[in-house]
């Protein structure tokens, strides 16, 4: 039978079982007399039967378990690098900002925002790819707060615009108390209050809320809202954290917050976690360099009660007991080393037995 | 969790959700990535790749497919771009790799004597090197994953024809190689 083109385009569909009954039918009626077809069709068969020969390859579990756990490392290091890509939309945003106010109507109007920096930074944040990260916000924060002064103030009025132009942010009213005040050289103090920041309502269940009450208790400027935070995340049964940054955020609070009551707030909270070695480290800075003497005796007491006597727990409390000025805290220190002493002998002896 | 769950709890940010949808479809992705590359290494860069593409753009699955026909179309893909940017394709013996399992192959397909199996093998390995990437692409899912051609021609966006027209090319080029031998 002559040989056409028609049955080379069919062959690989013929091979592969892809013609329909009828044109597998002309084929087959060709293949019979086409010599060129059959050895086609033989080539093929030795092809795939080579490729066949290679063994296929099955991933053992570990594999599998390593591989997932590079892809989440890998997500996670993306996730950083967005907090760079948001900083530099904001530097855009900044520059767009800066020719506006070029603009001689806008030249002597500079607008001070009395903005809830947080609740900006979490509406952006949740309505943004960055997803519900406390880890990524926390190093933002911190990012912005190596800003100096002027870029500071460019990088509020940035965010600000920012909110108002993507609808994050309702503009609430004026602050009564704060009147708009034009000072002889002509700049406007404008405060207003930012209504977004009450809605986000949740059972202290819902992970989001969480994370702005653990956001709250550690960066509001206002220590009266970082204590209601502290309050409200006290009252959430440990079975009820949704993320690992608790002991954390907690942990931050102890060392780092002004207010003593929140520092109390803080240390209560962390004392009911195991002691980690983190932990640890918390508590013995704050044996150490709390300003409170309650608040070094109270760690030292805890302290006392670790039975790991690793981590140089031992000689931090040998420290507080020779430099701590407070009586009281000297005799926490002594109560706690003879604590760690009576613990220790008690192990030699069962283990001597 | 049902599949749909876990995806919606995924799009609404939960990493946690994510790492469960990849234990749930890891495996079989593994072993199509490996018969996308031929060769361990190719084969993981592409399944990670394949993954952070997938968590990137979940947002995007609207459950108008199945979710596996979804990401598979997301990773031959990426396996066409990689084909394209390195023309060769690898296919290397990397049986010391205690991570993967090798399967037996199957023994009543021992090449017949006619053509020594070694020298066959080599042919092959060289021309499947030689293919465009596009045929590349359609080879590898009509021949190792035995996909049908209208389902290959909805994951790369074309049109049936265009499909058989590659395969056309890419199994010629086959043939021709080894009618040297």
């Amino acid at each position: 039978m002559k040989h056409d083109n028609k049955y080379d385009k069919m062959l690989p569909l013929y091979f592969y079982d892809e013609l329909n009954q009828a044109e597998k039918e002309v084929f087959e009626k060709h293949l019979e007399d086409c010599e060129k077809c059959q050895m086609e069709l033989e080539k093929m068969e030795s092809i795939k039967i080579s490729l066949d020969t290679v063994p296929e390859k099955k991933p053992t579990d570990a594999l599998m378990t390593r591989m997932n756990n590079k892809i989440m490392n890998r997500i996670e290091a993306k996730e950083e690098s967005w907090v760079v890509k948001l900083q530099d939309k904001f530097a855009d945003i900044r520059d767009s900002i800066s020719m506006l106010m070029a603009q001689p109507k806008y030249h002597l109007a500079s607008i001070g925002v009395a903005l809830f920096l947080g609740v900006i930074v979490g509406k952006i944040w949740l309505s943004s790819n960055l997803k519900n990260n406390p880890r990524m916000i926390r190093s933002f924060v911190s990012n912005t707060q190596a800003f100096s002064e002027e870029q500071e103030e460019n990088f509020n009025k940035a965010f600000v615009d920012y909110a108002f132009k993507s609808d994050n942010i309702e503009v609430g009213k004026l602050l009564k108390n704060n009147k708009i005040e034009s000072n002889e050289d002509g700049i406007v103090n404008v405060n207003f209050e930012l209504k977004r920041e009450l809605s986000l309502k949740g059972g202290l269940d819902d992970p989001t809320i969480q994370k702005m009450l653990m956001y709250s208790a550690a960066h509001d400027s206002d220590p009266d809202r970082r204590a209601h935070a502290l309050k409200l995340l006290a009252h959430l049964p440990a079975n009820q954290r949704s993320n690992k940054y608790f002991a954390e955020t907690y942990g931050v609070v102890l060392l780092r917050d002004s207010s003593l009551t929140n520092r109390k707030l803080a240390l209560n909270a962390l004392e009911k976690f195991d002691p980690s070695e983190k932990i640890l480290e918390v508590f013995k800075t704050a044996a150490l360099n709390d300003p409170s003497p309650q608040i070094r005796a109270q760690s030292i007491n805890y302290l006392g009660n670790c039975e790991d006597s690793k981590n140089n727990v031992r000689q931090v409390l040998a420290a507080v007991f020779v430099r701590d000025s407070s009586g009281t805290v000297k005799d926490a220190a002594r109560a706690a080393l003879d604590k760690l002493k009576q613990a220790e002998a008690k192990t030699e002896q069962s283990s001597g037995e | 969790m049902e599949e749909k769950e876990l995806i919606k709890k995924v799009q609404a940010g939960s990493k946690n959700s994510f790492r469960k949808l990849t234990e749930r479809y890891g495996e079989r992705l593994m072993c199509d990535a490996y018969k996308f590359m031929k060769n361990t290494q190719d084969a993981e860069d592409l399944y990670q790749d394949t993954f952070i593409k997938v968590y990137e753009n979940i947002d995007s699955f609207k459950f108008k497919s199945q979710f596996y026909t979804w990401v598979y179309r997301i990773m031959a893909n990426l396996a066409f771009n990689k084909f394209r940017k390195r023309k060769k394709m690898q296919i290397v013996d990397d049986q010391d790799d205690y991570l993967w399992d090798t399967l037996p192959a199957d023994k009543n397909n021992e090449p017949e004597n006619r053509i020594p199996a070694g020298q066959l093998r080599d042919k092959v390995d060289e021309a499947l090197q030689n293919l465009s990437p596009r045929q590349k692409t359609v080879f590898v899912m009509k021949h190792y994953q035995g996909k049908k051609i209208k389902d290959i021609a909805a994951i790369l966006g074309c049109h049936s024809g265009t499909v058989k027209k590659y395969l056309y090319r890419a199994t010629r080029k086959l043939r021709a190689s080894i009618s040297t031998i």
